[in-house]
Order: structure tokens, then sequence, then C-alpha cells
């Protein structure tokens, strides 16, 4: 269609920009239709009908219709033809849901119901709203109630299409049409994996967090008795909704006060979802996602939009802890920072400041990073720091290093990973470990044809859609991808206009893959010829490969190797520096990304800048008024052996549990034990903090302002939304406090001056600012002084010589060999309801109601084999010690493979089997290189996954709301013919 | 050199010194809302003065089931709208006993009409300071209202009728659904009433903390 055209709307005559809705033209003309079941996450359903409009003379829906050259639209026609259209409609909803405002817990000021009875002024309704007859639906998390629900199909579309989860319906056959799960089965026996889409997009209170109820309103909290009569006097006393309207809006105006909003960033994974969160007090009502969160919109997991009860858990630390013998006790803040002054300039004094070592957190803000290495190298004077990125996200942080020279995401979930022709991911357990992210990849495959190759060991769910499934022998990934890279080239299939222009290396890249054969291949990874053609095929058919890739690769002896292999087939088939096209390493943790991004490690600055670089450390001297080691200082795992080696005596950690999270833990707990002093600083009381001198109660994100950085780069500001529960403090205080105990006269009022001081010493985040940063603004690295961000990272030129990306040879480091004895691989990872160790999820009692435990993933040949079934207790012994834990038998794992999840704190800890064997280039453990002997030890039992768990379910996959079997319904007729029909009469 | 360990010596919480320092708390508090609780104050004597109190307080943290006997009393009775909402909004701050409440109808109706007959006067009502969320000016002219609506209580009562109930009035839905612009405007007498029961139904709340 040529652009612009002209269009009549209301008699006049109005040019049209660009391609697009008449309800999305009629929006930017202020004069939107009602249009109840229209969301702009969701798009068009069609089922509501009330934003009917006339065009060229025949009613139409507004939301599905485009507009065309020298249509005729009219929004109000003298005889009220639409209004009477639109009021059949809404007469419709109404049917299906009662207004009791007053007493509902939705009537916060945004109930589009409510607000569209208003605004079409509408006073009474002729078809009395009756019941469907079907009782409330309720978990522990939401609720839906039939008899309030306008069968709109938000619900239906964002669980099928925009969560992918496939499991909610409209059962449009029923006698009195509703919303149901699975096979309408209850909500905990379905395949709900409560994710909370459905509850969010809802325009009513028929689908809602339960959070919400009882607690919302003034009048709402009343005993389920009083509740029927309770509504029945409401409506009697407010019989004209415009009444009714008037009282609810006051009480919702009332409700203002105490409810407050306030928003956040979501405290759990890389991906980076931020909201608002309703409180009331301390209590926490609701996670509310909105259109305008760059990264997630109106998409949560079970985490974010539900897992925050961890926040007012009894077992949160409240006040410091000190050591006295075998035994902490309580105590003041005073108390602790006089003997952390006291140690710390003793040890400083005697042993010299290198025989101090800081951990930082990747939970924690950007502004705690950048205060605990400045702490440790401006106050203390010691690059002795690091983060628990170490862990997991080091290795491909250098593989980007190496090739691309910026260590981060290529490009945007939204804009680059839902948009990309092809999607590979490699070692990555996307929809449990970044499920918001792998929602949209699961929603571009269902519903835009993108193609999904995943290469995993485990069956998960991302490999179960993927159009092609390839399980490479453990550790063996850079092989195939080598193969694959050679393959392309042997095709000539290389980019080569892109390789001239922007790659280095070339010729000696294109000459290290000679054994990379895909016989080789085969023989090493275990996947066939034509799996490995097929890959090479798809990646050049495709105009843009996005390739992401997680723990599975970087978790290896070498990690940072197989990073590489990956960057160098972007590079070769020219798939950077294009939007949809890119690497992506998923960062684990919230702040991964931003951990690192603000110093907290051994040789480098915030912005990733060389302590050893002299001009670099100038600046740094001049700002912080101190001269600076120019030494490197030891890394997470260095410090641990520097420890046993009695070089490191005192270790100040914050915000991880080390101690569990570590591989090879009892090494690290036998470290901790030899310490002279140690400080830990978390929320809760930790498997570390058994080991610490002094224990600081600090605050999570809710009750703290900062940022964090997501995996696509993404500055993002959280509010302070709770005060510091008990004697707590935010981490940037305590260590504001310690630093000024050693006389550092630290003046920080507020987060955003350390973010100011930060972004003026590092040119990578120059114009990183709060005020940037204003509630959903956000911010990609780099940004440039006058705040120009960065979305796709590499545009034009490379951050490497000559602006040149470079390839970068590598070989093949194969996994370690535990020997015949240890017959199983472990493979290891997240499981989406709980984070990481679980200290804060399993504080939540509903998520812990579905997923009680950790358990045991066995295959169905092997349970066989060795007589294991559901329940069935195993004993696991690598050489590094054992584990304990309970069996379900799968068809997610295959042969002698094991999955088990990281996620307890108890004796099925994985670290108890891992080695402190690790990537040869950043010491990150290889924590995927684990095999096992295993014993039964108890072969009945009960099984440790509840038959409530959604992995249960049944789910039913269909596109949209199928409003055409709703059209089809004998007692259905399009309103605007009804009012067709009565005007012919006249 | 520390062995783990999980023990925890909490804090001896001294329960004086707890007490006092809530005391010390409250006092502060009071003396941050000097005024608003002088105002509360003059208003609750009014509420005293016709026994509202004692009903109130009698009903305070009764059960549920009371609850719903009443509400559904009130449900049946032939009050009209306006006493109605009145009753809904006290009754679910308390437990109210009809028996003592019936006497109590005819004389909230007075005061309710005499909070009809209230014109905008640019009056603001100190206390309205008590309710910082009510920022928007109807509602503190509702607030006003309230003091007419406890002034009214005092009237004499004999040989009042009943109102139309809003029902009857609003009967003709076909006129309602084409022509009507929206009844009631925002600032017709009746929004008082309902703005002015809502705030009426915060003077409990002040008391009642969950
Ligand atoms: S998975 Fe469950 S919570 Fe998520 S949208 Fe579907 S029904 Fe709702
Ligand atoms: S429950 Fe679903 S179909 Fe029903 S009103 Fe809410 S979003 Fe619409
Ligand atoms: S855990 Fe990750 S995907 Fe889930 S809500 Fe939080 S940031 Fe989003
Ligand atoms: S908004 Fe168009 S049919 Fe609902």
């Amino acid at each position: 269609m040529s652009m612009p055209f002209d269009i009549m709307l209301n008699g006049k005559i109005q040019r049209v920009e660009e391609q697009e809705t008449i309800r999305g033209y009629l929006e930017k003309q202020n004069i939107e239709p009602p249009s109840l079941c229209y969301h702009p996450s969701l798009g068009a359903l069609e089922t509501c009908d009330t934003c009917i409009v006339k065009v060229n003379g025949e009613f139409e829906r507004a939301c599905s219709t485009q507009l065309k050259p020298g249509d005729v639209i009219e929004t109000e026609t003298m005889d009220d033809e639409v209004h009477e259209a639109q009021l059949i409609a809404m007469d419709r909803v109404l049917g299906n849901h009662e207004l009791y405002c007053t007493v509902c817990d939705f009537n916060n000021g945004n109930c589009e119901i409510h607000n569209t009875v208003k605004e079409m002024k509408i006073e009474h309704q002729e078809t009395p709203h009756t019941s469907k007859d079907s009782g409330v639906q309720w978990n522990a998390f939401y609720r839906y109630d039939p008899d309030q629900c306008i069968l709109c199909g938000r619900c239906v579309e964002a669980c099928q299409d925009l969560q992918v989860n496939e499991t909610l319906l409209i059962d449009w056959n029923l006698e009195r049409p509703r919303v149901i799960w699975d096979n309408d089965t209850t909500i905990d026996e379905s395949s709900c994996v409560n994710c909370g889409h459905c509850a969010t997009v809802c325009p009513c209170n028929a689908m809602m967090e339960v959070g919400m109820e009882g607690e919302a309103g003034f009048l709402t909290n009343m005993a389920k008795e009083t509740f029927r009569p309770m509504v029945d006097v409401t409506k009697e006393v407010e019989t004209g909704y415009g009444s009714l309207m008037t009282v609810s809006d006051v009480e919702a105006q009332m409700r203002e006060e105490r409810i407050e909003k306030t928003k956040t960033v979501c405290t759990y994974c890389g991906v980076g979802c931020s909201f608002d969160i309703w409180t009331k007090d301390r209590e926490i009502l609701k996670i509310e996602p909105s259109v305008d969160a760059p990264a997630n919109g109106v998409s949560t997991c079970v985490k974010g939009k539900f897992g925050w009860d961890f926040v007012n858990s009894e077992e949160r630390l409240t006040k410091p802890l000190i050591r006295e013998g075998d035994a902490f006790r309580e105590t003041e803040w005073e108390e602790v920072l006089d003997l952390i002054e006291g140690k710390f300039k003793e040890k400083m004094a005697q042993q010299g400041s290198d025989a101090l070592g800081f951990i930082s957190s990747s939970k924690c803000t950007n502004e705690e990073s950048y205060l605990m290495q400045k702490l440790a190298r401006g106050v203390i004077g010691t690059n002795n720091i690091d983060n628990c990125s170490r862990y997991c996200q080091s290795p491909a942080t250098m593989g980007l290093w190496r090739t691309v020279g910026y260590g981060g995401d290529s490009g945007s979930i939204n804009d680059d990973i839902a948009q990309a022709e092809l999607i590979i991911t490699v070692g990555s357990n996307t929809a449990e470990s970044h499920p918001v992210l792998a929602t949209r990849v699961k929603r571009a495959q269902k519903l835009h044809g993108q193609k999904v190759i995943v290469a995993d060991l485990r069956k998960h769910e991302l490999a179960d859609r993927a159009d092609l499934f390839v399980q490479p022998a453990p550790g063996s990934d850079l092989v195939w991808l080598s193969a694959v890279t050679k393959y392309i080239i042997d095709q000539g299939w290389q980019d080569d206009d892109f390789l001239e222009q922007h790659v280095n290396d070339v010729e000696a890249y294109m000459e290290s893959l000679d054994k990379y054969t895909l016989a080789y291949a085969e023989e090493v990874t275990g996947m066939t010829r034509d799996e490995l053609i097929e890959i090479a095929t798809s990646i050049h058919e495709a105009k843009t490969t996005s390739i992401l890739w997680a723990m599975g690769v970087t978790q290896h002896g070498g990690g940072s190797d197989t990073s590489t292999a990956i960057s160098n087939l972007l590079l070769i088939t020219g798939n950077y520096m294009k939007q949809g096209a890119g690497a992506y390493p998923l960062r684990g943790h919230n702040n991964v990304q931003g951990a690192s991004d603000f110093g907290s490690m051994p040789d480098r600055f915030p912005g990733y800048q060389f302590v050893t670089d002299d001009e670099v450390r100038h600046r740094f001297e001049k700002s912080w008024d101190t001269e600076l080691s120019v030494e490197p200082g030891l890394n997470n795992h260095e410090m641990v052996d520097a420890i046993h080696e009695g070089k490191l005596e005192v270790l100040y950690l914050k915000g991880e549990d080390m101690g569990i999270v570590d591989s090879n833990i009892n090494y690290v707990q036998s470290a901790f034990e030899k310490l002279d002093f140690f400080v830990v600083q978390d929320i809760f009381f930790s498997k570390t903090c058994e080991y610490a001198d002094v224990v600081l109660p600090a605050s999570p994100s809710l009750e703290k302002d900062g940022t964090f950085v997501n995996t696509e780069r993404r500055f993002q500001r959280l509010y302070k939304a709770l005060n510091p529960l008990g004697e707590s403090k935010p981490d940037w205080q305590i260590i504001k406090e310690i630093a000024n105990r050693l006389d550092a006269e630290w003046h920080y009022d507020h987060p955003g001056e350390i973010m100011d001081e930060a972004a003026s010493l590092t040119p990578m985040f120059a114009g990183v600012s709060y005020d940037r940063l204003e509630g959903y603004d956000s911010l990609q690295w780099p940004v440039a002084a006058d705040g120009t961000d960065t979305p796709l990272l590499f545009e034009k030129e490379f951050p490497l010589p000559e602006g040149k990306a470079r390839l970068w040879p590598v070989e093949w480091t194969k996994p370690i060999d535990f020997g015949d004895e240890y017959d199983l691989h472990v493979n290891n990872g997240r499981i989406l309801e709980h984070f990481h160790e679980g200290n804060m999820t399993y504080k939540s009692e509903a998520i812990t109601g579905k997923t009680p435990g950790v358990f045991l993933e066995v295959s169905p040949e092997l349970a066989k084999e060795r007589g294991v079934e559901d329940g069935t207790k195993v004993r696991l012994l690598s050489p590094y010690g054992k584990v304990k834990v309970s069996c379900i038998v799968t068809d997610r794992v295959s042969g002698n493979q094991l999955y088990l999840p990281m996620n307890t704190a108890g004796e099925g800890a994985i670290n108890y089997l891992t080695s402190s064997h690790a990537d040869k280039d950043t010491d990150t453990p290889a924590y995927k290189e684990v095999s096992v002997k295993m014993e039964v030890l108890e072969p009945k039992g009960e099984s440790p996954l509840t038959k409530m768990n959604h992995r249960y379910g049944n789910p039913q996959p269909q596109i949209g709301v199928g409003v055409e079997k709703k059209w089809a319904r004998s007692d259905y007729v399009f309103p605007g013919d009804i009012v067709k029909g009565r005007r012919s009469y006249k | 050199m520390a062995k783990s360990t999980k023990v925890i010596h909490k804090m001896e919480n001294d329960p004086n010194a707890r007490h006092e320092q809530e005391i010390k708390e409250l006092e502060q508090q009071l003396l941050a809302h000097k005024e608003s609780l002088n105002e509360l104050l003059s208003i609750l004597d009014k509420l005293n003065d016709q026994e509202i109190l004692n009903i109130l307080n009698a009903g305070l943290g009764q059960s549920d089931q009371i609850t719903q006997r009443i509400i559904t009393a009130v449900k049946d009775t032939d009050a009209s709208k306006s006493i109605k909402n009145m009753l809904l909004i006290f009754q679910l701050l308390a437990a109210l006993d009809m028996e003592q409440l019936e006497p109590l109808i005819i004389k909230f109706k007075k005061g309710v009409e005499k909070a009809g007959k209230y014109e905008h006067g640019g009056e603001r009502g100190g206390y309205a300071s008590l309710l910082s969320a009510l920022k928007d000016p109807e509602v503190i002219e509702g607030t006003n209202i309230m003091l007419r609506i406890v002034q009214g209580l005092g009237t004499n009562v004999s040989g009042e009728k009943k109102t139309e109930s809003q029902l009857e009035q609003y009967a003709d839905r076909e006129r309602q659904l084409q022509k009507e612009e929206r009844r009631v405007s925002r600032t017709s007498p009746k929004w008082y009433i309902f703005i002015g029961g809502a705030v009426v139904a915060l003077v409990p709340f002040m008391f009642k903390k969950k």
C-alpha cells in the first residue's frame, strides 16, 4: 500500500501516515472506541465487539480492520447507530460481569470494564448478570472467577501465544463458555507454570492474583457468607451505574493512599524483567508488569510474579551477628563495626593489604559492586576483588573479548532474539533458566516461523519444541561448532564481504579448522553427519542467526574456547552487525553483567578498564585521592587457594553463598575454616554464614534504590519499595560505613551519587545517570556522554584494533575422565520455579507447595536397569563427595545422563560432587563435568515432585482464542447486524 | 579458625524497654498529628452524643456471623438507598445491632438530607488533613458534608416520609440508554452523601488497626 493516503473520518478528510488498524489510528486521534478485548501486547482478539465503528457504511471491528485508502470511517453517527452497536456489545459483557466495584479488589482505577462503563455513560443493562454455574478456580498463586469473566480471551492469548505455555482455552462449546485449564482440570493439576501472564492481562477481577484478595479494598475483606448479601446491598444502593462508579471511584482513591506502587527490577535472573510492585505496609499485594518494561513488557515468570515472600520471611537476618566460640550472638551495629575496623586495620598493618580479599555479588546493585571494589582498591589497597559471575559467565565474556571486543549480548531480547530467523541455543535450559526470554523465542517460532535449533544434553522444554534437537556428547560443543563452521567454509557459504570489511586473522583461522571434519565431529560428539549439515544449511539459509548459550558451554574446562568457537561461527557467516543476529551469552543472576561491569574483578576497574593501564589508574587515583595497586589481584578461586596457603586471612563476602555454590565445596568450606577473620553479608543465614566471624544483615532489592544491568547490557533502575527489615541495611550503606571506619570519608547519601561518580570515571557508561533512567527508561551500554545508548552492540565497527573483529583459533579441551567406575554423567542446572540454591524461592509457600525440594531426573532406560522409580532414594558418589537425593523418572534425560537441579543447600547439593577443575582461561568451575556412580538407598519412597507439578500437566496448543467458534454459535449475532435489523424496521 | 555453626543466640528483648520505646513512638505520633486529633475528637464527641460510638464500640470485633445477619437485614429493609449506603459503610467497620440501630435510621436520613442541601461554600474541613489521601477538593467537600450529617442526627424526625427509590426513578431504560447524559453529575448533592459516607467510614478505621 502506498503511503501516505487519505481517509474520511467523521466527515473530515484526514491523512494517514502509516499502515495501521482503525483502532490504532483512532487512538492517536484521541477518539479511541471502547476496546475491552484489545491489549497492546496481544493485538486484536475480536471477542468483545465493543470497538465497532462504521467503515464505508458497514459495521466493523476497529481493532482488527486495517485502514485502506479512501476509507470512510464513522465513530459517531446522527442516529447513534455506532453507539448502539457498542452498547449491545457492552451489555453482553455486563451480562458476564457483575459490577460490585466498591467491594471488588480490582477497583484500583485501572479496571477496564469499570472505566468503559463510565466512559460510555452506561446507567443500566438489559441482560441481567447471571452465573455461569461453575465454581471459582483457585490455587496458591491466582484465581479465576467465571462469574466475573467476560470471555475476552486475553488470558488465553497470553497463555497460548505470549507465554506459550498453552494451558488455557475458552471452551466455546459449553452452554456457558468459560476459561478452562488443559482438558478442563484444576489449575494445580494442569500444565500451568504460574507465570501470571493471564492475571496480568485480564481486564478485570476474573483472573486475579490471590495476594490481592481481600487486601486491596477497604471493604473487600469480608467473610464469604457476607459477600453475597453485601454485593446485593451495594447494587441496590447503587442501582444506577453512575453512582456506583462514583462511590467506587472515591473508594479507589482512598486505596491510593495505602497501596504503594513502586517500580522495581526482578532480583532473580538476568532477563531483567521490570514491573511495579504493589505493597500495603510490608504486605505484597501483587506484581503489576507494564507494557513499558523494555525487556519483558507484560511478561514474567513465576519467580518474578509470585516469588517475593522471602522479603518478609521470619528467617531474614535483622541484626548483626558476632561469633563467640562455636555460636553466634546478635548484637548492635556499633559492636560489629568496631570489630571489623579493628581486624581490618590490624591485618593491613601486619600482613599488608593483599592479605584481605573481597567478594561481591551478582545479586547486588551496580552501585554496590562499584563501592565494594572501591573499598578493596581505594581504601584497603588490594585488587583482591571478584564476584560470583566467575562461577558462570566469565568464559562467555572471554570468548567475546577475544573475537569481538565487548563481553555482552550483541542486541536485545525483543528487537533481535525475537526477530532472528534462526535461533540456535547451546547448553542452555532457556525455558527454565531465562523464562521470559524463552517466551520470545517460543512465540516467534509459533507465530512467525522462526526456526529453532537446540543443542543440549537434556530434552528440556525448548528442546522439545525445537525444529531440530541435537544431543552432542557432554563437553563436545566446540567440536561440532567448529565442524559446522568448516563445512560452511568448504561450501563457500562464508560471508566474504563481511570478513573482508570487518574481520582480521581470517586466513590463519580457516587453516586452524582443518581437523574439524564432519567425520571427526561425528566421532567426538556422537552427532550424525546429517545433523551437522542441517545446522550448517540452516545458518546458510537464514538471513539472521542468533546463538544463545549458557552454563552448558561455559562451565567446562574449555568453556572460554567453546564460547570463542560460537563467536567464530557467527563471524564467518556475517551474523554480527545486523538486527536479529549475534552472540547472546545468557546471564544467570539478575546482575551478573553489572557486577563485572562495575569493576568487581581482580584485574579491571569499572567498564573493563585494566588496573595495569597507567592512564586509567591515574584517573581513578585522582578521583579517589589515593594511590592504587597496579598488581592484578586474585580471583575467587585463587583466593580460596591463597587461604589454604595461608596468604589470605581476611575475607569480606557479600550476597553470595559461596560455601554452597562454588564447586568442590568441601575444599571451599575447609578454606573458610582457616580464615582469620571472615565477614559475610547476606539477607539470610546462608551456609557460608556458618563459617563467618561476623554476619551483617543486608537488605534485598525491594528495600533499596539502585540499578541492575540485565543480559542485554540494559541499565534499569529499582526504587525502594519497602523499608529495610529490622536493622538490616542496604549493602551500599554497610560498605560505606565500613569504609568510613577506615577513614574513607565517603559522603554518598543516595546510590544516584555513586552512579554519577562511576559514570564520570568510566567512558563506557559516561552518559548513565539516574535522570536518564527514570521509571521504565533504560540504557544499553556503551552509553555516550550525551546519553546515546547502544541497543545493537556492533554497528559500524568492533572495539578492537583497526575496528575489526578477529577470528581466534581454538583447540578442543577434552572433559575430564572420571574413569569407568563413575559411569553416569550428572548434568546440572536450574529449574523454573526455584532460584539457584533456593534460599529465596523456598520461602514462598506457594512455590514450595508445588515444588518442595530437589530431585534427580533419571532416564526410563536407566531406571529400568537399576530398579529406580519415582521416589527411590539414591546416593551419588563422585571422587569429591556424595549427595543423597530422591529420583523421578522422566524422558527429559536419556541413557546414562542424570539431571540434578542445583536448587538446594542441603545434602542434595550438586557441589558436593563437583571438582576444582575449571575453565583453563577464566577459572570458572567445570560444574558440568561430573561423573558419578549411583547406589540405591531406599527403593521405595514418596516422589519428590508432587503430581500437582506442572511437569505432569497436559498442554493444549492452539493459536489464539478460537473466536471463530464463538461466532459460529447459534446464540451469537454480530451487534452491527442487530442494529441494522432495528433500523430496517423503521 | 571458625568451625561451621548454626547456633545463634538471639538478643534478649527487654519487655520494659520495648514498652517504653513503643510509648515514646506513640507519643511522637500523637504530637505529630495533634491538630487532626483534636478535630477527630470533636467529631467523635458529636458521634458520642448520639450514642453511635457506643454502638460501634459494642460491635467492633464481633464475629463475621453478626456482620452477615446485619447485612442481610439491611438488604431486606426498605430503607432508602442513601440510608442503606450509610449503613453499608458503617456495617463494614463494625457489626451493628439492628435493633439498637433502627431508631437512628431516620435520624441518619435527616442528616443525609441536610447534607444534600449543603452547597459549595469554599469551606475547607480542617480535619481533612486527617485524610491526606483525599486531596481531591470534592472529597474535602465530602468531609464537610459529613459534619452536616452528624449535625443532622440531632434533629427532630417525626413525620418524615420515605424517599423514592432510585429503581423507580430510573425505570425507563430505553430513555436511559439513548438520550440520557450521565444522570448524575459529579457535583450533584448525592455524591456528597456517598463521599461523606466513605469518610465517616474512615473514623473507626483510625482506631481499628489491622
Ligand atoms: S501458564 Fe498458567 S499462569 Fe501462565 S498464563 Fe498460562 S494459565 Fe496463566
Ligand atoms: S479471565 Fe480471561 S477471558 Fe475472562 S475476563 Fe479475564 S482475561 Fe478475559
Ligand atoms: S526470574 Fe527472570 S524471567 Fe523470571 S521474572 Fe525474574 S527476570 Fe523475568
Ligand atoms: S476490541 Fe475489537 S473486538 Fe474487542
